[in-house]
C-alpha cells in the first residue's frame, strides 16, 4: 500500500525528501563543524610540543622570571625566547606587510618539534627567516623570496627560507612570529616565557598558581594553549553556530511544511481511510500505512543528507586546518547519527499527531461527505443580523473574524517577520555606519587623520613638522596600546587593560558615559566594563599597576564604553605614566585639520612624504581591522539572515492559505456555485494576508522601534556599552516593509491559485 | 406557446478512469421551457445529476453545447459563468451546502454581492424569503443550530434570493426525513406556481409527482419524456396514474 502511495504521489515525496535531506546536511554539517575541530588540534600541540602557556612579562629580570616559574609545582620546564616586537616598516614585494609581526630568536629546544610546511631546515641561518604559515598563505609567499625590517635607520633584509606552523603562530590575527637565528642589533629586545606545565596541569592552572604566588599581580599577559585553540577556532564556531541556527529554523520550517503535506494528503485520502475503517481496519493498521510511507521518504532522505553532510563542513573548517597544513578533515559520524535520529522522531511525531486527528472520524460522515461535528464548539450568535457585505475586503474580514486559528499562524508570521527584517535592516545601517562612527564604538577622539609611527627615532621630529602644515588645525599625540594590570582578585575576568594614553584631553571630543576626561596626572577614565566590575564610581580610586612595582593611585573623573580590549580600556594622560618613572613613547598622533582640508586630500598629499616612517590614513580607516571583524561577520549574516526570514515567512503563508483553500475547499466551491468567482476568492485571500500584514506592520514597527535600542544596549552590555545609538533610516525601513508585504501577498497570490482546482460538482452527491 | 429556457444540442459528456472512457452524457438535444417545473429521473448512474451540472454551466461539457435563453453557455469564460449563475440561476443541493461560518441571514445574502440592486432592496427581499419560509426568527443562528428541513429553506431561499431565471435543484429532499421533504417540496410547488422555472433532479416519485414535466435517462439518452401540463387541477389522480404508468414502462 506504501509503495502504490510512493508511486502515485511523486511531487509530495520529491518535496518532502527534499526538505529532509537539506535541512539534515545543514544541521548534520554544522555540527559536524563544532565535533571536527578539536581533534586535529590536540594532535597539533601534542605533535608540536607547544608550551601550556606564553607568558609576555613587563619585568625584565630574565633569571629572577624564570625562577619564579620553575619553583610553581606545576610547571615542568621554562624556555626563555627573545623576541622583538616589530614596530616599523615590514615590506615584502614592495609592499607594506600591515600584519604585527615579532621576531623571535629560534631556539632548538622550543621549536625543534615544529611543523614544516616547506622548506628543508627547521633552523634558519643569519640572514634567513622560517615564515609562519598563516602569514605566508596571506601574503601569498613563496621559500626563497625577501622580507625587508626597518630598524631604526638601517633596513634589514631576511630571505625566507621555509614555513612552520605551530599552535601560538596559525593564525595571523594575533601575532605572526618570525623566527630568526639572532635578533637584529640596536632593537628593543623583550623575552617571552614557554611554560611547559606538568602533565596534569592545564595552562589555566599555571596561570592561577603564577598569579597567587606573585601576592594576586598579574604583570604581563599570558596566552593558555586552551585560550589559542579555542581563538584559532573562534570563527568556524561562530560560522557553525550561526549556520546551525538556520538550520534548525530551517529544519523547523520544514517540520510545519510536512505537516501541512500530511494534513493536507490524509484530507485528500479521507474516503480512503473511511473504506478501510468500514472494512475492518484498525486505527493502528492505518497509522502503520502512513508511518512507513513517510518513514521510507524520511529515512532515505536523511540518510542522504547525512552521508553528503561532510562536504558542508569540510568545507567550512578547510580554512580553520589550513593553516596547520592538514589537507584532509575527517569528520565524526556521531553528529550525523543524532541528526538523523532526532529528524526521523519529530517526523513520525508529526505522522503520529497527524493519522491521531482521524481516530475519531465516523467513516460514514466521510463518506456520505457530511461535515464532522467534531472539534466544533458551541458558537454564539452575533446580536445583529449579520453582513450583507460580500466584497473581497469584508469576506477577508468574515475570514479573520471567524476562522481565529490561520488567523492567528498568520499574525505571527506577519509579526515575527516584519520585526526581523526591520531588524536586519536597522542593524545593516547601523553596522555599516560603525567605521565612519569608529571614534564612538572605540572611545578614541573624532579627529580627521591618524599617524601611526612607523619609525620610532623620527616620529616625534615628524610629528612636530606635520603639526606646521599649512592644513594643519591641532596636532594630538596618543598611544593606545599600553598595557598595565590591576591587582588580580579572586573572580576577576582579567587583570590586564589597555590604555588609551593621550598627550592632552583638553578641547577635544570624546564620547563619555559619565563625567569627564582626566585634566591632571592622578585622574583616569575608565571603560564602563570595568567601572562595574569593580564597583567602582566617579570620585572613586583605582590602583594600576605598570610593571610589578610601579603602582600608581589614580581618581576616576568619568567613564566611557569601547570595544577595544572587550572593554577593559582606561583613558590616561601621558604624563601619569611618566611620573610614574615609567619609559613610555607616544606611537600614534590624531591631526585635526582646517575645514579647506579634506581627510582624503591631506593622506593623498603626504602619504608619499612619509611612507617610510609615518602611516598616515583617515580617521575612519583607524582599526578597521578589527571593525571589519566586528562588523563584516554582521554583515555577511543580515543578507542570508534576511533571505531566510523571508523564505521562511512566505513559506509559512504559502502553508498556511494552501491549507486554508484545502480545509475550505467545499466552502468555496459554495461561494463559487453562487455566482462568485475563483477571481473574487483570491482576491479575499489576498486581502485576508494584506489587512493582517498592515496590521501587523501598524504594531510590529512601533514596537520594534522601542525595543530594539534597549536589546542592543543589553546585548552590548558584555563590553560595557550603557548607550547604543540607533540610527532609524525611515526610507529604508518604509521599503523593507513594504517589500515584505508585497512578497506575502505574491505568496498568498501563488497558493490561491489552487482554488480553481476546486470543482463545482463536488458539491453534488449520486 | 412558451419561451425556450435552455436548449441543448448533441450533449456529450464523457469521464477518463485508468484509460478508459466513460460516456455519461450521449448526444442529447432537449429544450427545457420557462416555467417548466421539470424532474429529470433515471436509475443511478443515469447520468441526472451530471445533467444537471451541465446545464447549469457548473461542468464542462465534452461536446455539443448548451444555450441558456439563446446564449451558448459552452466556451465561456469562468467569470462569465460565474455571473450568469449569480444572475440567472439558483441552485439547491442535496448536501444543502450552507456556508457553515456565515450565520443564516447572511448565507441568505450571499449571492447579492453587486446584483445590480440596492442595499434596501436586497434587504427587503432577505426579509421577505425569510418570513416565507418561516426563517425569520432563526436568521442570526448558524447552519449547525438548524434542522435538515430548515436548512435546506434557507438553501432555497439563498437559490431564490436573486430571483433567477432559472432555479436547479438536485436531489433537494435526499437528505431529510419524509417531514423536511414533504415542506421543501411544497415550497418547491408554490414557487413554481409563482412562475419560477425549475430543473430538478430526483428518485423520488413524490417528488417527481410535483414536476409538470418528467424526463427519464437511461444509460445516458433521454429515455422518456413525459409532458403532464395538460391534466388539470381535479385530474390529480389520472395525473399519478399516467407518472406511474411512464415510470413502470421504463423499468422503475
Amino acid at each position: 500500500m506504501w509503495l502504490h502511495k510512493l508511486r502515485k504521489r511523486k511531487g509530495q515525496v520529491c518535496v518532502i525528501f527534499l526538505m529532509l535531506l537539506t535541512s539534515t546536511l545543514l544541521m548534520a554539517g554544522s555540527l559536524g563543524i563544532f565535533t571536527s575541530l578539536i581533534k586535529p588540534y590536540e594532535e597539533f600541540v601534542e605533535e608540536t610540543d607547544a608550551p601550556s602557556v606564553r607568558a609576555f612579562l613587563y619585568e625584565e629580570g630574565q633569571e629572577e622570571n624564570v625562577e619564579m616559574f620553575t619553583r610553581l609545582e606545576e610547571v615542568a620546564r621554562v624556555i626563555p625566547l627573545k623576541r622583538y616586537m616589530v614596530e616599523e616598516k615590514v615590506t615584502y614585494q614592495e609592499k607594506t606587510v600591515n600584519e604585527t609581526i615579532a621576531l623571535v630568536e629560534y631556539q632548538e629546544e622550543a621549536f625543534a618539534n615544529i611543523r614544516m610546511i616547506q622548506g628543508e631546515n627547521t633552523r634558519p641561518n643569519e640572514e634567513e627567516c622560517l615564515m609562519p604559515y598563516a602569514l605566508a598563505n596571506s601574503l601569498g609567499m613563496k621559500v626563497g623570496e625577501q622580507l625587508f625590517i626597518q630598524v631604526g635607520e638601517t633596513r634589514k633584509q631576511y630571505t625566507i627560507c621555509g614555513f612552520y606552523t605551530a599552535p601560538y603562530s596559525c593564525n595571523i590575527l594575533y601575532q605572526s612570529e618570525i623566527l630568526v637565528a639572532s635578533l637584529p642589533e640596536g632593537v628593543t629586545q623583550t623575552v617571552s616565557y614557554s611554560i611547559y606545565g606538568k602533565d596534569s596541569y592545564s595552562g589555566q592552572d599555571i596561570v592561577d598558581a603564577y598569579v597567587a604566588a606573585n601576592n594576586g599581580i598579574m604583570d604581563g599577559r599570558f596566552d593558555t594553549i586552551e585560550d589559542v585553540v579555542s581563538n584559532i577556532t573562534l570563527n568556524e564556531k561562530i560560522l557553525g553556530g550561526i549556520l546551525l541556527a538556520l538550520s534548525v529554523i530551517a529544519f523547523l520550517v520544514c517540520v510545519v511544511m510536512i505537516r501541512f503535506l500530511i494534513k493536507n494528503a490524509l484530507y485528500h485520502d479521507r474516503k480512503t481511510i473511511a473504506v478501510y475503517k468500514t472494512i475492518g481496519y484498525q486505527q493502528r493498521d492505518i497509522l502503520h500505512m502512513y508511518m512507513k510511507f513517510y518513514m521510507s521518504i524520511a529515512l532515505v532522505g536523511t540518510f542522504v543528507g547525512a552521508v553528503a553532510s561532510p562536504i558542508l563542513s569540510s568545507s567550512f573548517i578547510k580554512p580553520a586546518f589550513r593553516n596547520i597544513g592538514l589537507e584532509k578533515t575527517s569528520i565524526s559520524w556521531w553528529p550525523r547519527l543524532i541528526v538523523m535520529i532526532g529528524v526521523l522522531i519529530l517526523i513520525a511525531i508529526q505522522v503520529l499527531l497527524g493519522v491521531h486527528k482521524w481516530k475519531k472520524v465516523k467513516p460514514v460522515i466521510v463518506l456520505n461527505d457530511r461535515e464532522s461535528t467534531l472539534g466544533v464548539k458551541k458558537v454564539k450568535n452575533p446580536k445583529w443580523k449579520g453582513s450583507m457585505d460580500f466584497s473581497p475586503m469584508h469576506m477577508a474580514r468574515r475570514l479573520i473574524q471567524r476562522n481565529k486559528k490561520s488567523t492567528i499562524y498568520v499574525i505571527i508570521t506577519c509579526f515575527l517577520s516584519i520585526y526581523m527584517v526591520n531588524f536586519a535592516i536597522v542593524a545593516y545601517t547601523n553596522v555599516s555606519s560603525m567605521p565612519e562612527n569608529n571614534y564612538y564604538w572605540l572611545g578614541f577622539d573624532e579627529h580627521d587623520v591618524s599617524l601611526i609611527t612607523m619609525n620610532h627615532a623620527k616620529f616625534q621630529e615628524n610629528c612636530e613638522t606635520i603639526a606646521q602644515l599649512p592644513e594643519v588645525d591641532r596636532l594630538v599625540l596618543n598611544k593606545f596600546d599600553f598595557h598595565a594590570s590591576m591587582k588580580w582578585q579572586k573572580g576577576m575576568a582579567n587583570p590586564n587593560i589597555e590604555c588609551m594614553v593621550y598627550d592632552t584631553y583638553e578641547g577635544i571630543t570624546m564620547p563619555m558615559v559619565e563625567g569627564r576626561n582626566p585634566k591632571a596626572e592622578n585622574e583616569i577614565v575608565v571603560g564602563n566594563l570595568l567601572a562595574k566590575e569593580l564597583h567602582k564610581q566617579i570620585g572613586d580610586y583605582i590602583d594600576l599597576y605598570f610593571g610589578t612595582d610601579k603602582k600608581v593611585s589614580l581618581l576616576i573623573v568619568g567613564t566611557f564604553q569601547s570595544f577595544m580590549n572587550m572593554g577593559r580600556c582606561v583613558r590616561l594622560l601621558g604624563d601619569t605614566i611618566l611620573g610614574a618613572g615609567v619609559d613610555f613613547h607616544y606611537t600614534d598622533a590624531s591631526v585635526y585639520l582646517k575645514d579647506s582640508c579634506t581627510p582624503q586630500e591631506f593622506v593623498d598629499a603626504y602619504e608619499a612624504d612619509y611612507k617610510d616612517s609615518i602611516k598616515i590614513q583617515k580617521r575612519t580607516d583607524k582599526y578597521d581591522e578589527m571593525l571589519d571583524e566586528i562588523c563584516d561577520p554582521q554583515l555577511a549574516a543580515i543578507g542570508p539572515f534576511i533571505a531566510i526570514v523571508l523564505v521562511i515567512g512566505c513559506l509559512n503563508i504559502i502553508c498556511i492559505i494552501y491549507l486554508q483553500n484545502i480545509t475550505n475547499r467545499r466552502k468555496y466551491a459554495i461561494y463559487k456555485s453562487i455566482g462568485y468567482s475563483v477571481s473574487h476568492l483570491i482576491r479575499m485571500n489576498i486581502w485576508y494576508v494584506g489587512i493582517i500584514a498592515v496590521a501587523s506592520v501598524i504594531v510590529a514597527v512601533p514596537i520594534f522601534v522601542f525595543a530594539y535600542p534597549k536589546i542592543m544596549t543589553l546585548s552590548m552590555s558584555m563590553f560595557g556599552f550603557a548607550k547604543y545609538p540607533v540610527f532609524f533610516q525611515p526610507g529604508i525601513m518604509f521599503f523593507g516593509n513594504l517589500a515584505l508585504m508585497v512578497l506575502f501577498l505574491i505568496s498568498a497570490l501563488l497558493t490561491s491559485k489552487s482554488l480553481r482546482g476546486s470543482q463545482l460538482k463536488e458539491l453534488a452527491q449520486e | 406557446m412558451k419561451n425556450t429556457m435552455i436548449h441543448t444540442e448533441l450533449l456529450c459528456k464523457s469521464f477518463v478512469s485508468d484509460g478508459e472512457v466513460n460516456n455519461v452524457i450521449k448526444n442529447m438535444t432537449l429544450d427545457i421551457k420557462k416555467g417548466d417545473f421539470t424532474v429529470i429521473m433515471g436509475s443511478s448512474g443515469s447520468g441526472k445529476s451530471t445533467l444537471l451540472y451541465l446545464l447549469s454551466g457548473m461542468d464542462e461539457v465534452t461536446s455539443g453545447k448548451v444555450e441558456l435563453e439563446g446564449k451558448n453557455l459552452t466556451g465561456l469564460k469562468e467569470k462569465q459563468l460565474a455571473d450568469i449563475r449569480k444572475e440567472k440561476m439558483g441552485f439547491v443541493f442535496q448536501a444543502i451546502n450552507l456556508v457553515p461560518d456565515l450565520n443564516i441571514y447572511e448565507n441568505v445574502a450571499s449571492p447579492t454581492y453587486k446584483n445590480g440592486k440596492s442595499r434596501s432592496e436586497n434587504a427587503n427581499k432577505i426579509t421577505k424569503l425569510l418570513e416565507t419560509m418561516e426563517l425569520t426568527q432563526h436568521e442570526k443562528k448558524y447552519p449547525n443550530q438548524l434542522s435538515g428541513g430548515q436548512k435546506q429553506r434557507v438553501a432555497i431561499c439563498r437559490a431564490l434570493v436573486n430571483d433567477p431565471e432559472i432555479l436547479f435543484a438536485d436531489e433537494p429532499t435526499g437528505a431529510l426525513n419524509s417531514a423536511q421533504g414533504k415542506n421543501v417540496l411544497d415550497t418547491f410547488t408554490s414557487i413554481h406556481e409563482a412562475g419560477q422555472s425549475i430543473v430538478m433532479v430526483t428518485h423520488d416519485l413524490k417528488a417527481a409527482l410535483r414536476g409538470n414535466r418528467i424526463i427519464y435517462l437511461k444509460d445516458g439518452r433521454v429515455d422518456g419524456d413525459l409532458r403532464l401540463e395538460d391534466y388539470e387541477e381535479n385530474q390529480k389522480e389520472e395525473r399519478e396514474k399516467e407518472v406511474y404508468r411512464f415510470l413502470k414502462e421504463r423499468g422503475w
